[in-house]
């Protein structure tokens, strides 16, 4: 795919970058003119993918995760990957409240709020170890 | 993330300030329930989250009301959630909060 523009971020899965890699990805759709409510969408949606990769894919050991994010007429695409050990049944991590670690108060929402954030989210396995989360969300709709 | 809280006004309140994530989630956690013994010497049996200044949530802060909704609902306090932004709002209606934390109006 042809995008208008391009960027791509490798970060250590820390707790800290969360909030760095959220105001990242919406300073550079800025340019796509979504609105507040859609590029607090983006956010959101960004900050699940993200903190399942830390929490359950390294599950608190050291790692990189990788995002990449196009514009295409004000259309946003995001691909996030991690090395961490990934989702054994996907469809089934992906029901709402499910959780594999309901003694941390986890709530199992994370899938559930990507898919009702964006517009198209898909979920697969990285070949390498790991997981890859593709989402994308037209602005101005 | 900032927490501050009133506890001797007739409605015993608690502001939130920033960012609720996988980052901040600990400190959320700790400081909350840090409170318990101060609702007990009061008799305070309910209690407003002030959301109006927590610019950003994601379903991590879910997971914090939930696991407080459960610990302080055993001690019979109630919790109501007041002026959540447009976007921590849909988090909550997406999860199904309010059915536990009633709006605060």
């Amino acid at each position: 795919m042809k995008f208008d523009n391009q960027m791509t971020l490798v970060v250590d899965a820390k707790t800290k970058n969360e909030s760095f890699i959220r105001s990242t990805i919406a300073a550079f759709c800025v340019e796509a003119n979504p609105t507040l409510s859609e590029i607090n969408d983006v956010k959101t949606a960004v900050s699940e993918a993200i903190t399942n990769s830390i929490v359950h894919g390294y599950d608190g050991t050291d790692g990189k995760i990788t995002i990449a994010v196009g514009l295409c007429n004000r259309e946003v695409f995001i691909t996030i990957i991690d090395q961490g050990k990934g989702i054994e049944d996907i469809q089934k991590a992906r029901k709402p409240f499910f959780t594999t670690k309901p003694e941390q108060e986890r709530s199992g929402m994370g899938f559930t709020v990507m898919e009702s954030f964006m517009d198209n989210l898909i979920v697969k396995p990285n070949d390498s170890g790991g997981l890859i989360v593709h989402m994308k969300k037209k602005f101005g709709d | 993330m900032k927490i501050k809280f009133n506890l001797n006004s007739e409605a015993p309140h608690i502001s939130f300030d920033g960012e609720l994530d996988e980052h901040t989630a600990d400190y959320v956690r700790l400081t909350l329930d840090s409170l318990l013994g101060e609702f007990a010497d009061k008799a305070i049996d309910k209690v407003i989250f002030d959301f109006k200044k927590l610019s950003f949530m994601d379903s991590t802060g879910v997971g914090v009301l939930l696991g407080r909704f459960k610990k302080w609902n055993s001690k019979n306090l109630q919790i109501c959630i007041k002026d959540p932004q447009p976007h921590v709002d849909r988090v909550l209606r997406i999860s199904g909060i309010y059915q536990i934390m009633p709006l605060f109006v």
